[in-house]
């Protein structure tokens, strides 16, 4: 075992047993250097009087040499208690701004990440740290909209990164407690030797027994190709048939009519046949000026011509509707199948969401490490060697997916799978929201380019691609250099700016409104995890 | 030489001082070399003895070695970290005062690599006991084998014959090893800069030089730069010996998605001759476009996949199976505007999963986007055009 003297140094057993040390009471009240939130409320809007009880131990950056003393420390029930008030009790407070609110709970939280490190408290202290992840991630959200001076994101962003990956770390180191062995499924044991092998080898010949397989993929293109030629040709005469069932079904209808003509004149066939005779003969007698007789004989021709046409004509209409029909039917039945599915869709994604509302606090820090890193492979990779029960728990199943699908640069999938996810973790995804869309965008203005410049339906974006509005759509769709018109955009290739810069994150009707779905509180601090009996699982 | 006495030891030791022999003074110092199983040399304070004989520049190396056969054969492979640490640290100390010579590089690179194989060793045995956190010892080595680099990379003025740092590529190849093995990539930015702005990089040992390139080359991979990877590995595994089956193997992993997803496809035969069955599913899958078959292989060979850290290429190969799939739908449609629905009605028969029209234009747009397919999609239309030759170019053309 380390014997070190710093070891011992570390573990110190704080004493104290407020919320502040005595010693920092007596100093900050004397000098009067008491944080607006630790006063009792001035009815007459001045400074309140202090209030002891408020007051929570500041952070200050641990001096080289100085020595702590354990009455200014205090012990993990003192930090458990302290979390509780700062996050449901302060945050919570609506008579105040929340940028103070951050700006206290913030620095108030770090004093109780250093009171826990100098005591090098461990796993016990998961819940307390878990907490104050939470809070970041709120505070992202929350306050995504004010000025620098309220808030820093990239200040906020290192303190997330850091608590987090703690957290992860310690859920590692205690599960690696239970399961030594497990843990180490990860490393392959040919690492070692085979490269010892390596560096004792030393030749020099240049044998190559890989083949690039320019030539097979050649000869698979080549019988592509061959079966797309075969296809093509019985293509190509499956498309000859129609044209002959239509020659084939006029052959019958002539024969309907020849039947016809026998049915109402006996004559029919004959006048057909002295009709071709008369076609020819027809300029001879025109020439000859025929008689009379001849000229009634023509003129009842014509009539009965006529009559024929018309009657092919009506045929021809009826024939037209009854398609028209079959086609709407058709139409109708595929738009019931498509509904039909999209209303299966809709229940699965349903019953999905309700599953995810129910979580262990791993598998919720594991979830939030996917989705605050969204889209980085060290945290993919991470996920992909955890124990199976929790990589498949739905909240990390899903969480998982959507980076998957980022890999793959499919945003639709990443847009689906976004909504369902619990208030929390939704918040934590959609520091990542303008980047994905922007990314859509630019997949989107390559792939609908076209030179007719077809319009997008701005209403299907909106939806697909989660903005809040049409505005909000064409004000990104402006920004990024995109045409639109009134109701959709024109996507074209070279219009896309590739420089433009991220659009900043706003706070969103649609999130807000999850958010209120559940109180402050219980988002920070769920009621069901009892901060004192932690541990992973 | 397994019954070498300490005096017999003591006198090699230092005639190969005096020879300025380093080969053999580093096979003395060296866990793969005989004379550890002498018992005679298995001394737990050896400190009066070896300052009795040897040279005093070199005299601590010699002393914690000992120490080090000792704690190794007290079965305590924490302690034999611990000092071997102290032995890497020495031999610093004792290059540093060789000015403007560099004989003594082959004993650096045996000190080095043990001190790395005793830190493998320590880590397992302090997070079975859950003492330390995994890596830990890892980390501490790599800080030791700082020292020795520091001390190669500043030997700027000497002349090309007797620098030391000829040694560079051998610690960098270590400190690859370590990073690789705690998960800290980024850590080796610095290391590869300071390889490439040597004068003499490719007039390394061979070995050395594919050692690096195999690790240069994930590291590729890992950022996601697939052409340079592609010529990384390909250097590595053609000059990597045809005997060193396990190693050819080894870049083979790393070497054939690369080269998938930039179009070729290995043979079968290759996949045979070096047993790497578990990708000869993703490969067939590929070829044919079978979403299907890919998914299931990534999910019955996960672990190993996993463990290999390649099953993030192997996902985005499934780009490369939607290719091919809607190359056949276009084939079949025999049109160039083809419904969107009929590539939908395909992915759903791969069974993929809950997958809409929607979801299948942002596929479609994606590889065009990527070059993979020259066209438009009208969404008002739902209709996929493509351009009337040329539609699907070889996957060999598009890049990644």
């Amino acid at each position: 075992m380390k014997t070190d003297h710093q070891d011992i140094s570390k573990h110190i057993i704080g004493t104290c047993l407020g919320m502040c040390p005595n010693a920092e009471l007596r100093m900050r009240q004397r000098e009067r250097l008491l944080h607006p939130l630790e006063r009792s409320i001035d009815p007459r809007g001045g400074t309140g009087r202090a209030e002891p009880r408020a007051m929570v131990k500041e952070f200050s950056r641990s001096a080289a040499g100085h020595h702590i003393k354990p009455s200014d420390v205090r012990p993990l029930p003192i930090l458990i208690k302290t979390t509780k008030y700062l996050l449901t009790n302060v945050c919570c407070r609506e008579d105040t701004s929340w940028a103070l609110i951050y700006q206290f709970v913030f620095d108030r939280l770090r004093a109780i990440r250093q009171d826990l490190c100098v005591q090098d408290i461990r796993e016990a202290g998961l819940g307390v740290l878990q907490a104050a992840v939470r809070f970041y991630v709120y505070a992202q959200y929350r306050t995504c909209e004010h000025d620098l001076c309220d808030f820093d994101p990239y200040l906020n962003m290192k303190h997330l990164a850091e608590t987090l990956s703690l957290v992860i770390t310690l859920y590692q180191e205690s599960a690696n407690e239970k399961n030594a062995v497990e843990s180490r499924n990860i490393c392959g044991r040919e690492d070692i030797s085979s490269f010892v092998q390596c560096d004792i080898c030393d030749k020099s010949s240049d044998e190559s027994s890989y083949s690039d397989d320019s030539e097979s993929d050649d000869v698979n293109e080549s019988k592509i190709t061959q079966d797309a030629v075969a296809s093509e040709k019985t293509n190509n005469a499956s498309k000859g048939a129609p044209e002959s069932e239509g020659s084939g079904t006029d052959t019958t209808r002539n024969e309907e009519r020849g039947e016809r003509w026998d049915c109402d004149e006996g004559s029919g066939s004959s006048q057909a046949s002295s009709n071709d005779l008369c076609k020819n003969t027809n300029t001879a007698t025109m020439m000859e000026s025929g008689g009379v007789d001849e000229e009634q004989e023509t003129q009842q021709e014509r009539e009965e011509q006529q009559r024929r046409e018309r009657e092919k004509d009506k045929e021809e209409q009826q024939r037209r509707e009854r398609e028209k029909d079959k086609e709407e039917q058709q139409r109708r039945e595929r738009e019931k199948d498509k509904e039909e599915e999209q209303q299966k869709r809709e229940k699965k994604r349903e019953k999905l969401r309700c599953e995810m509302l129910k979580y262990s606090p791993r598998e919720e820090a594991e979830a939030l490490n996917l989705l605050v890193n969204f889209g980085q492979a060290e945290a993919i990779m991470h996920v992909l060697k955890l124990p199976r029960e929790i990589r498949e728990s739905r909240l990390v199943w899903t969480a998982l997916q959507m980076n998957l699908a980022w890999v793959n640069n499919n945003y639709y999938r990443v847009l689906c799978l976004a909504p369902l996810l619990p208030p929390l973790c939704l918040v934590a995804f959609y520091y990542h929201l303008t980047a994905v869309q922007r990314r859509a965008l630019s997949i989107l203005s390559c792939g609908h380019s076209s030179r007719g410049g077809l319009m997008y339906s701005g209403e299907d974006l909106v939806a697909s691609l989660r903005f809040p509005s049409i505005t909000t759509l064409f004000d990104a769709c402006t920004h990024y250099g995109l045409n639109t018109t009134h109701t959709g955009v024109i996507f074209t290739k070279a219009s896309f700016n590739h420089e433009a810069p991220l659009m900043k994150t706003t706070r969103v009707g649609w999130i807000d409104e999850r958010l209120t779905s559940v109180s402050l509180g219980d988002l920070l601090l769920p009621q069901s995890q009892d901060l004192l009996k932690w541990l992973a699982g | 030489m397994a019954t070498m006495t300490l005096n017999d030891y003591l006198q090699r030791v230092q005639g190969s001082l005096y020879h300025q022999n380093g080969e053999v003074l580093s096979d003395l110092i060296s866990f793969r070399d005989p004379h550890v199983m002498s018992s005679r040399l298995m001394v737990e304070k050896p400190e009066r003895d070896v300052e009795r004989c040897v040279d005093p520049s070199i005299a601590e190396v010699i002393a914690g070695h000992l120490r080090a056969v000792w704690a190794i054969a007290e079965r305590n492979r924490v302690e034999a970290w611990r000092i071997q640490m102290v032995v890497v640290q020495a031999i610093s100390r004792f290059m540093t005062e060789c000015k403007e010579e560099n004989w003594m590089l082959p004993v650096m690179y045996t000190a080095c690599l043990d001190l790395r194989l005793f830190a493998l060793g320590a880590d397992e045995d302090l997070t079975k006991t859950g003492a330390k956190k995994p890596g830990e010892t890892l980390e501490k080595a790599a800080e030791a084998l700082m020292s020795c680099f520091r001390v190669c990379a500043a030997d700027t003025r000497t002349g090309e014959d007797c620098t030391k740092r000829w040694g560079l590529l051998y610690l960098v190849n270590q400190f690859f090893k370590i990073y690789f093995k705690i998960n800290k990539l980024n850590l080796c930015k610095p290391m590869i800069r300071a390889i490439e702005a040597l004068s003499f990089k490719d007039r390394f040992s061979l070995s050395q030089l594919i050692t690096y390139k195999y690790y240069t080359g994930r590291k590729d991979m890992f950022d996601s730069d697939f052409k340079s990877a592609d010529a990384t590995l390909s250097f590595a595994f053609q000059r990597c010996h045809r005997r060193s089956r396990k190693n050819k193997r080894r870049i083979l992993i790393y070497l054939i998605p690369v080269k998938m997803l930039r179009g070729y496809l290995p043979k079968t035969s290759l996949l045979e001759r070096y047993n790497l069955g578990e990708l000869s599913g993703i490969v067939g899958a590929g070829r044919t476009g079978n979403v299907r078959q890919l998914s299931e292989t990534l999910v019955k060979h996960e672990a190993f996949f996993i463990s290999a850290g390649i099953y993030l290429i192997l996902e985005k190969l499934k780009v490369l199976a939607f290719r091919n799939l809607f190359k056949k739908v276009y084939l079949l449609s025999g049109t160039h505007q083809i419904d969107v629905a009929l590539f939908v009605q395909s992915l759903s028969w791969m069974q993929v999963e809950d997958v809409d029209v929607e979801e299948t234009e942002c596929i479609l747009a994606n590889m065009i986007n990527d070059g993979r397919i020259k066209g438009y999609l009208s969404h008002a239309h739902c209709k996929l055009v493509v351009s009337k030759k040329d539609a699907f170019p070889p996957l060999t053309a598009s890049f990644c």
